[in-house]
């Protein structure tokens, strides 16, 4: 149980991809809770608008974050934006987590390539793990499955019988992928509850006699009782008795009698009668 | 028939200051955003216009026919026509006076911070009152080539602006074709960003003499409720009913 496992163990580099029908930034914003509950250090970077709908949100959290909009007086390059990451980062003891909401405004400016070249960077200054959401439906498929190959765990949230649920994949250590899915949900106070594992149901086996009390209602007694039955499984239909007298005299071919009819030729010439 | 279409939207239970809208419009000519500007009008909030394609006779001849005089708003100072593309222009006029048209492909600078200034300078008068910025057909930009980063940064900066001031509220059109990557990746970006998103579309049989189309209506935020109308467009307004019954 791949979220379950990842509530209880250090962080990871872990990619959250929803999309516009089921939002991932509740269990984005729990994870981070979690981590900064667990004594982490998180430095949160928003690119996503709005802003003042997150400002109760991350006073309730309590954690650093810090927002960045592209404008005039931002530099909007990799380096200005690789800077901003990895300054005021400095190991005071705790260990380090960044949380990137989200990804699809950089992705706009840059290339899968520059994304993965700047988190690596990030990731030679210090020791940190990136816990990044992206919206699946504004990229193509090509770009979000090449940032599987940027972070170890992929969690992809959805719904399903009007639960939330999140289907993961984690690449291990040792290069094993493991995947699941769980349902999940999200508290007031941003703890993720409820976590157990999606079980498909079997398919419902179809039984393909009818039931022995499948007679139709009626006033006329239609079933038979247990004599009846008896005598009625003992009668032996007509065309089984021919069938075995002929199977014990010679076999029968298959035979077309054909008898010819007497010619239809007619010496008559059939426009005799026009007057032409 | 206005009230029909806030009812739907239940804009007339749920304040619509700090909120953003985005009408997504999968057919041509959307009544919605005059909707949504009649509702400004009659609350008596400021209306800051913004446009690519329309003029204002345009507006004010729709407007006058819901119920609403645009040309009094301006007379007033509670309306402000800001001509998008115009803008824009004047902007650059010094810098490229080649071809008019070479704003939008200058890499060196942002060639919607003139628009974005400009609707700002308008805002910063208003603060203290209930305000609404409406942005009329947003696709326009992405049509004239200017990069959909651009379009989205622009986007940001209004809502901003929006969340800055705490009565307001942003009503952003914009129209798409399947065909069109660009455009659907901006709406859909812009559909995780918004709080109120009315997409609206054509029949998928055709046109019909009862229907003019459906309309989702989707809350990101409190009552996160999603739902689905049909509409039928009248000379005076819209009207909405549940799908399946008849129009009355």
């Amino acid at each position: 149980m791949i979220l379950k496992d990842l509530l209880k163990q250090p962080p990871v580099s872990i990619l959250i991809q929803d999309s516009f029908s089921v939002k991932g930034r509740p269990l984005f914003l729990s994870l981070i809770h979690n981590y900064s509950k667990n004594g982490y250090s998180v430095r949160y970077f928003k690119y996503d608008s709005p802003l003042s709908s997150e400002k109760s949100e991350m006073e309730q959290l309590k954690f650093s974050w810090q927002t960045c909009i592209f404008n005039e007086n931002q530099d909007s390059s990799r380096t200005a934006i690789e800077s901003c990451w990895s300054s005021d980062l400095a190991n005071n003891g705790k260990h380090l987590v960044v949380a990137i909401d989200s990804l699809s405004p950089l992705l706009l400016n840059w290339t899968v390539g520059e994304l993965a070249s700047a988190l690596r960077n990030l990731q030679k200054t210090t020791a940190v793990a990136v816990v990044a959401l992206v919206h699946g439906d504004v990229h193509d498929k090509e770009t979000v499955q090449a940032l599987n190959y940027i972070f170890h765990c992929h969690l992809t949230v959805r719904k399903a019988q009007g639960r939330n649920v999140c289907s993961g994949v984690l690449r291990k250590g040792s290069g094993k992928l493991v995947d699941s899915d769980e349902y999940y949900s999200i508290t007031d106070q941003w703890e993720v509850k409820d976590v157990e594992e999606v079980v498909e149901p079997s398919p419902n086996v179809v039984v393909d006699s009818l039931p022995k009390n499948a007679v139709p209602k009626s006033t006329f007694k239609l079933d038979l009782n247990a004599k009846e039955e008896e005598a009625r499984s003992q009668v032996v239909l007509p065309y089984i008795r021919k069938q075995a007298s002929s199977a014990t005299s010679e076999t029968s071919k298959g035979q077309i009698i054909y008898e010819a009819e007497a010619p239809d030729w007619d010496d008559e010439d059939p426009d005799d009668d026009l007057e032409i | 028939m206005a009230d029909t279409v806030m009812k739907a939207l239940m804009l007339d239970k749920i304040q619509i200051d700090g909120k953003s809208v985005l009408i997504v419009q999968h057919s041509d000519g959307s009544p919605f955003v005059h909707s949504l500007l009649t509702h400004s009008a009659r609350q008596g909030r400021r209306i800051c216009l913004v446009s690519f394609s329309q003029s204002i006779g345009y507006y004010h001849n729709v407007g006058t026919r819901l119920g609403w005089n645009l040309n009094n708003l301006l007379s007033k100072n509670q309306a402000v026509f800001i001509g998008g593309l115009h803008t824009l222009k004047n902007s650059f006029q010094s810098q490229c006076p080649s071809n008019p048209f070479n704003f939008l492909f200058n890499p060196a600078s942002c060639p919607l911070q003139a628009l974005f200034l400009a609707i700002e300078s308008v805002i910063l008068g208003w603060i203290e009152q209930p305000f609404s910025v409406v942005i009329d057909e947003l696709d326009c930009l992405l049509n004239l080539g200017i990069e959909p980063k651009e379009v989205i940064k622009f986007f940001q900066q209004c809502h901003s602006l929006i969340q800055t001031y705490s009565n307001g509220s942003l009503v952003v059109s914009i129209g798409v074709t399947p065909l069109d990557k660009e455009i659907t990746q901006c709406s859909t970006l812009l559909s995780h960003w918004s709080d109120l998103i009315l997409t609206e579309r054509g029949l998928q049989t055709g046109k019909s003499r009862d229907l003019t189309g459906t309309l989702t209506v989707k809350w990101n935020v409190s009552p996160f409720s999603e739902q689905h109308f049909h509409f039928k467009c009248f000379d005076r307004g819209v009207k909405m009913f549940a799908p399946g019954t008849a129009v009355l």
